[in-house]
């Protein structure tokens, strides 16, 4: 059944480029924005799509701070950032799409951790979520030193950079390809819905009207 | 030039700054003292153990220092805490209702990207020893007609009831780790994991359904009937009496229009007993301020007595009325005056006798520097010595008043001249 037109008037999304880009305006296509010029554009970040709404364009890590400052009313973003961040945001809803894992992964063969790292008392860990990474080794009650990377993180083993890494996996492909094995899994993500602390008490009709319609066509 | 730094989320304020912050403190000192609230200044400083005894987590993230004898002292991280403290120990035979207010600096170390300072500008208040509606209402009206005073147009309060949620879960008998979890996932505004906690609890359908509709509960005053379906047991049903009734002396105030009721607003559970607010505006992503009724913390002191307060950051209230107007700060005559310090000393003296503000500048300034210095200073004209007792009097423009080191184009303007005795009477008109 078609969906009737939404009215959000005066409200501001944050959208993702990159993976959850496509996903995301899909599901906004079809509960009543037109999205036409954000796809047909990847050169604009500000898209006016009618009746006061508008859609910008962020790379994903800066989602929920467009929205905590209150520069975005809602926004689109993997629940991974959001774990890293720790952004001062309501997280609405999860949206489903752009599953994936937050895994701590090691090279074949026995567990680093063990008699190797005897001597020297800390492991090198390589990822780019040094938060999440630091948190979970903490509740381990394990001493690491994290390496900051912003790509590639599956490099840093095989030039003896780190002795192991925490990164996104969706299918363990990548793992796999750079014979690294997967050891512990630390969290499970997708993209979220989020919204600013402001917003979601002024502008409240609104945003419960889109995270109704969300929900319907997520839970489908 | 050398840059000396100052420590992350801290601010220089500058006269202009510190101008219009002193408007705002005033005209919110007007409102107060219209009440009668009495102006309390503690301590800077705390000890730990008095921290320690509000049993606050979040103080654990203080400023903290040693004394010489090796004793921890606090930063303060707010004001109701030390105020608890005063009444308690300096006030503890005065009969209630005791009003206090306050305008201080408190302190708490923040990661830098948070938009927030590591030092802030509160005003706030706290009303002692009464506990009914009547109480939280003028607290909701003094607060209301202090942002009215300070010139923010645009705004709500957002208005809940710790209670009414508490109680709810009791009656659900949801406790321990379940209870916990639902605190935990509330404290970080994580629906997702709420709804997952949610469904996972031991009790009955219905009453999940209501823990979830109550969360989500906000908007007008319909919001008070809707909750009145959710309702379970006596504990709710007083609860949503209770903020009835202050929604309607609220409106006797005639502010009802002020009020966006938000049965899910969750502002620190271990503290707050009754009602719980918080001010939006506009544009701002920020809470401007907020507060609720706390009946546990001055039990903690050896006092028990309900309490109920506020804390508005005049940081954040500065920036929300700049955005909606700006500061409408009173104006007082003033003058820059070439020549103020000497030979004029006398005009000066009796320029300032009849309340105008004189500028001094030295003798023989060269007039362009003096229409940038008298901008910078803020002053609304500028008096020029012009042979004998004449003295020419230029206007400097509004703008240029507010744009420190622009003298706005009024360089070499030629206003009328005056003689010395006239100057008195055309700057005081």
């Amino acid at each position: 059944m078609a969906q009737s037109p939404l009215h959000f008037q005066n409200l501001r999304l944050a959208v993702p480029r990159g993976n959850l880009l496509a996903p995301t305006l899909d599901l906004l296509e079809r509960v009543g924005f037109d999205v036409g010029e954000v796809r047909a554009n990847d050169r604009k970040l500000i898209f006016e799509v009618g009746e006061g709404r508008t859609i910008v364009t962020t790379r994903p890590s800066d989602v929920p701070t467009y929205v905590e400052y209150g520069a975005a009313d809602a926004g689109f973003v993997g629940k991974d950032v959001l774990l890293e961040h720790r952004r001062n945001v309501y997280e609405l809803l999860d949206l489903g799409y752009g599953a994936c894992r937050v895994v701590y992964a090691t090279p074949e063969g026995r567990a680093p951790e063990e008699e190797e790292l005897r001597p020297l008392g800390v492991m090198r860990v390589a990822s780019r979520y040094p938060n999440i990474t630091r948190n979970y080794f903490e509740r381990l009650g394990k001493q690491v030193e994290v390496i900051e990377l912003h790509g590639s993180i599956e490099l840093a083993p095989q030039v003896d950079l780190a002795e192991s890494i925490v990164d996104l996996t969706s299918s363990g492909e990548t793992l796999r390809q750079n014979s690294l094995v997967e050891r512990a899994e630390i969290a499970r993500c997708s993209a979220r819905l989020i919204a600013n602390r402001v917003s979601h008490k002024l502008k409240a009709g609104l945003i419960d009207e889109l995270v109704r319609r969300l929900e319907e066509l997520t839970v489908e | 030039m050398k840059i000396t730094p100052i420590p992350p989320g801290t601010k220089d304020v500058l006269p202009a700054e510190a101008a219009e912050l002193r408007h705002l403190r005033q005209s919110i000192r007007d409102v107060f003292d219209s009440f009668g609230y009495g102006e309390v200044i503690t301590p800077t400083l705390e000890t730990e153990a008095a921290l320690e005894t509000a049993g606050e987590k979040r103080f654990r993230n203080s400023f903290r220092l040693f004394d010489e004898r090796g004793e921890v002292l606090v930063l303060r991280p707010e004001m109701t805490t030390p105020i608890a403290r005063v009444v308690a120990t300096r006030m503890a035979d005065r009969e209630p209702p005791i009003r206090l207010c306050y305008f201080a600096g408190a302190f708490s170390p923040i990661s830098p990207q948070r938009g927030r300072q590591s030092e802030f500008r509160q005003a706030g208040l706290e009303l002692i020893g009464l506990g009914e509606p009547a109480v939280d209402a003028e607290v909701l009206a003094v607060l209301c007609r202090a942002l009215d005073a300070c010139g923010l147009v645009d705004y709500s309060v957002g208005l809940g009831e710790a209670s009414f949620f508490r109680a709810l879960l009791e009656s659900a008998g949801v406790s321990g780790e379940s209870r916990d979890e639902i605190f935990a996932a509330l404290v970080e505004r994580d629906m997702v994991r709420l709804s997952a906690a949610v469904a996972s609890l031991d009790a009955a359908a219905d009453d999940k359904t209501a823990i979830m509709d109550v969360i989500a509960l906000r908007g007008g005053s319909e919001v008070l009937r809707r909750a009145q379906d959710l309702v379970r047991g006596p504990r709710m049903e007083a609860a949503l009496k209770r903020l009835a009734r202050t929604y309607y002396l609220v409106s006797r105030y005639g502010l009802a229009d002020r009020i966006l009721f938000d049965l899910g607003m969750f502002r620190n559970f271990d503290y707050y007993t009754g009602i719980v607010f918080e001010v939006y505006s506009g544009d701002l992503g920020f809470p401007i301020g907020g507060g609720g009724r706390y009946d546990g913390l001055l039990a903690r002191f050896g006092r028990p007595a309900p309490a109920v307060g506020f804390a508005i950051g005049l940081d954040r209230l500065h920036i929300a009325v700049t955005g909606q107007g700006g500061v409408r700060a009173a104006v007082r005559p003033s003058v820059a005056l070439i020549g103020g310090l000497e030979p004029e000393l006398d005009l000066a003296n009796q320029l300032r006798d009849s309340g105008v503000a004189v500028y001094a500048l030295p003798a023989g300034i060269d007039e362009a520097a003096a229409l940038a210095l008298a901008a910078d200073a803020g002053s609304m004209w500028l008096a020029v010595p012009a042979g004998g007792s004449d003295f020419r009097l230029i206007r400097l423009p509004a703008r240029a008043q507010a744009e420190p080191g622009t003298p706005g184009g009024a360089g070499g303007r030629l206003g009328p001249v005056l003689k010395r005795e006239d100057l008195v009477r055309e700057l005081t008109a």
